[in-house]
């Protein structure tokens, strides 16, 4: 016999704008002690690169934990996120200076000079 | 200005400059101070805050998982948008280490001794008028 899965609307439980890594405890808090669950985020307007990311380590870490309806910039997010994961991160190179002020005038001038 | 206990946000419209100035600050353990707790890229980094600052800045975090390097993104995004894509300007100070990135380049100081602050400091420059083709969704990682 299969279980239904919840349903859990992500809107409704947080907002349509999510922002910051602590809301994704809400979402944990939610599905505790659930078996398997669904998270809903068609209502789900914008979410911030920090909480997509600790989305993705719920479901990481609940392989019965689901998403959908994510649409637009949330899908966008998202799929940033997992790309970042499954992929070497690429940094552009830097040559920038790392340099020592001995003193003010010193400080002065490398902050003129660049 | 908004403050609590440990932080501080300031903001102050510049008409003249054509930009916004928001400060956020707090009196944690600095960026050189996170590296040293975790004890990683020590190697890299040594006792030079710049340094640390830095790595800070290329999004080398102290927060990954273990499988993953999945943190590091929100400094090194945003100060890429705000600078190559809206044309403003980037400080970053913390404990005895300085940067600055504009359109000039960036630059990465271990200041003098005597200045110092326990904690971090953030600037950011932000222009009022943003170029006609700027789309934010094109510096995320």
């Amino acid at each position: 016999m299969e279980y239904k899965k919840t349903i859990i609307d992500i809107a409704a439980l947080i907002g349509t704008d999510i922002r910051s890594r602590a809301n994704a405890n809400i979402i944990r808090a939610a599905i505790d002690g659930l078996d398997g669950a669904v998270l809903d985020l068609s209502g789900v307007e914008f979410v911030s690169r920090s909480f997509a990311d600790e989305l993705y380590n719920i479901i990481t870490d609940n392989p019965t934990v689901k998403t959908e309806g994510a649409h637009g910039i949330v899908a966008s997010m998202l799929a940033a996120v997992e790309q970042g994961r499954s992929k070497p991160r690429h940094r552009e190179r830097d040559d920038a200076e790392v340099v020592d002020a001995h003193d003010m005038d010193n400080l002065a001038h490398l902050l003129m000079s660049t | 200005m908004w403050k609590t206990r440990r932080r501080y946000l300031f903001s102050k419209y510049l008409s003249r400059e054509g930009c916004i100035n928001v400060v956020i600050t707090d009196n944690g353990r600095t960026v050189y101070g996170s590296y040293v707790k975790t004890g990683r890229h020590m190697d890299d980094i040594g006792t030079n805050e710049a340094e640390a600052l830095k790595m800070a800045n290329h999004g080398v975090s102290t927060k990954n998982r273990p499988d993953a390097e999945n943190r590091g993104y929100g400094i090194s995004t945003s100060k890429n948008m705000l600078v190559k894509g809206m044309g403003g300007a980037f400080f970053m100070l913390s404990g005895g280490a300085f940067h600055r990135s504009d359109s000039g380049g960036d630059i990465y100081i271990n200041l003098p001794p005597d200045i110092t602050w326990r904690g971090t400091v953030v600037l950011l420059r932000i222009p009022d008028r943003l170029p006609q083709d700027f789309d934010y969704t094109e510096y995320m990682e």
